[in-house]
C-alpha cells in the first residue's frame, strides 16, 4: 500500500503538464519499474483512462490501485497522485497571489515542456513496437491520425470506431 | 464579525463548491484541458466564484504546477473561493467520481477481458492509443518548441530516454534546470544586475 503511494506520489510530484504528459512517468513506474503491468496492458489502461470521466491520472491511478488492493490500494495510488499537486498549489497559489508571477519556476518550465514533448514521444514508440505488428494495426493507426489531425474528431468517439473495427477486423480469421 | 452567520454561510457554500466539482469531475471526459471549459462555465458564467481574468490566473498557475491539471485547478480554485477548506473539498469532488467510476471499471475488466469481443475491441484500441500519443506530442510540441533552446531541449531528451533509456523524472530536472541556467546567463550578459 505505501509502495502504491509512494509510485504515485512520484507520479504526481513531477507530472508537469497533466494528461498525457503523465503518461511516461506512470509508464516508468509501472510497467518497467514495478512490473505491475505489461506494456500491452498498459495501453489499455490509457484508453480506458480516457474513455472514462475525469483527469486521466487520476483515474490511471485508481485503476492500477484496485488492480493491485482493491479499493484500499486504489484510494492510496489516488491520493499518491494528488497530495503533491495539492501541496505544491497551495504554496504556488500563495506566491502568485503575492508577487503575482514566479519568474525562475516559469524559466525552468520552458525546458520542462520540451522534454515532456520528447518523453510522450518515446511512449509512443514503446507502446508501437509490440502494438503496431500487422498490417491492420498500420491501418487503424493510420485512420486515426488522420481523424485527429485532419478531422478533429474527439478522441472517445475515435477510440471507440477503432474499438469497434477491431471487433470486425480481428475477430475473423 | 457575525461568527453564526459566516459559519451558516461558509457550510451551505462548502457544499455548493463540493457539488460544482463533483459534477465537474463526472461529467468532463479526457481530463486536462477537456475539463477547462466546464470548470469556466460553472466557476465563472453560472456561480460567479470567479472572473474570467481570476480563472485565467488559476489555468496559468495549474499548469505550472505539477500534477493532474483539473485537480491543481480544484485546489486553486477552492482555495479563491472559500480558503484551505475550499481547496479541500473541490478536490475530494474532482477525484470522487474518478475514483467510483474506474473501481468499479477495473473489478469489471479484470474479470472480462479475456472474453473474445472484449479482445479483439481491444486490440483495435491499441493503434489508437498510439496515434492519440502522437497527436498530444505534435499539439504540445507545436506549442512549447519555439526556437533553438527548446529543439535542442527536445532533441537532447528524445536522444537520451531511448538510447539510455534515462528516467523521466531526471530528463524532466535536466530540461528544467538546462532552461533556467540558460535564461540566467542571458540575463546576466544582458547587463542586468538582479539575477
Amino acid at each position: 500500500m505505501a509502495l502504491l503511494f509512494w509510485a504515485f506520489f512520484r507520479v504526481g510530484l513531477f507530472g508537469f503538464g497533466g494528461g498525457y504528459a503523465m503518461i511516461p512517468l506512470i509508464q516508468r513506474e509501472i510497467v518497467e519499474l514495478r512490473g505491475w503491468l505489461d506494456i500491452t496492458e498498459f495501453a489499455d489502461l490509457v484508453a480506458i483512462a480516457e474513455m472514462t470521466p475525469g483527469p486521466i491520472a487520476v483515474n490511471a491511478a485508481t485503476f492500477i490501485g484496485y488492480q493491485q488492493m482493491g479499493i484500499v490500494g486504489a484510494v492510496s495510488a489516488t491520493a499518491g497522485v494528488i497530495v503533491p499537486a495539492l501541496l505544491i498549489m497551495l504554496v504556488l497559489s500563495y506566491v502568485f497571489t503575492r508577487y503575482r508571477c514566479v519568474p525562475m519556476l516559469h524559466n525552468g518550465l520552458l525546458g520542462v515542456r520540451p522534454a515532456v514533448v520528447a518523453l510522450i514521444i518515446t511512449a509512443a514508440l514503446a507502446m508501437s513496437r509490440p502494438m503496431i505488428a500487422s498490417t491492420k494495426d498500420v491501418f487503424v493507426l493510420a485512420v486515426v491520425l488522420f481523424g485527429l489531425f485532419k478531422t478533429k474528431t474527439h478522441p472517445i468517439i475515435l477510440l471507440c470506431l477503432a474499438g469497434f473495427s477491431g471487433l470486425l477486423i480481428y475477430s475473423m480469421p | 464579525m457575525d461568527q453564526t452567520l459566516s459559519q451558516h454561510r461558509q457550510k451551505a457554500s462548502k457544499t455548493l463548491l463540493f457539488l460544482t466539482f463533483l459534477k465537474i469531475g463526472a461529467f468532463t471526459l479526457g481530463g486536462g484541458f477537456a475539463m477547462l471549459p466546464l470548470i469556466r462555465r460553472e466557476l465563472v458564467t453560472r456561480r460567479n466564484w470567479l472572473c474570467d481574468e481570476e480563472f485565467l490566473d488559476v489555468i496559468g498557475v495549474a499548469q505550472c504546477s505539477p500534477g493532474p491539471v483539473a485537480v491543481n485547478t480544484a485546489v486553486f480554485a477552492g482555495l479563491k473561493v472559500l480558503g484551505y477548506p475550499g481547496a479541500l473539498v473541490a478536490t475530494l469532488g474532482t477525484v470522487l467520481p474518478s475514483m467510483v467510476t474506474l473501481s468499479i471499471v477495473a473489478a469489471c475488466f479484470l474479470n472480462f477481458r479475456q472474453v473474445w469481443w472484449i479482445d479483439s475491441f481491444f486490440r483495435g484500441v491499441r493503434p489508437a492509443v498510439v496515434a492519440l500519443l502522437v497527436h498530444a506530442a505534435y499539439s504540445l510540441g507545436s506549442r512549447v518548441i519555439k526556437d533553438r533552446l527548446s529543439l535542442s531541449i527536445m532533441l537532447g531528451t528524445l536522444a537520451l530516454s531511448v538510447l539510455l533509456h534515462t528516467h523521466p523524472v531526471m530528463l524532466i530536472l535536466l530540461g528544467g534546470l538546462s532552461a533556467s541556467l540558460f535564461h540566467a546567463y542571458g540575463t546576466a550578459h544582458a547587463g542586468r544586475s538582479d539575477g
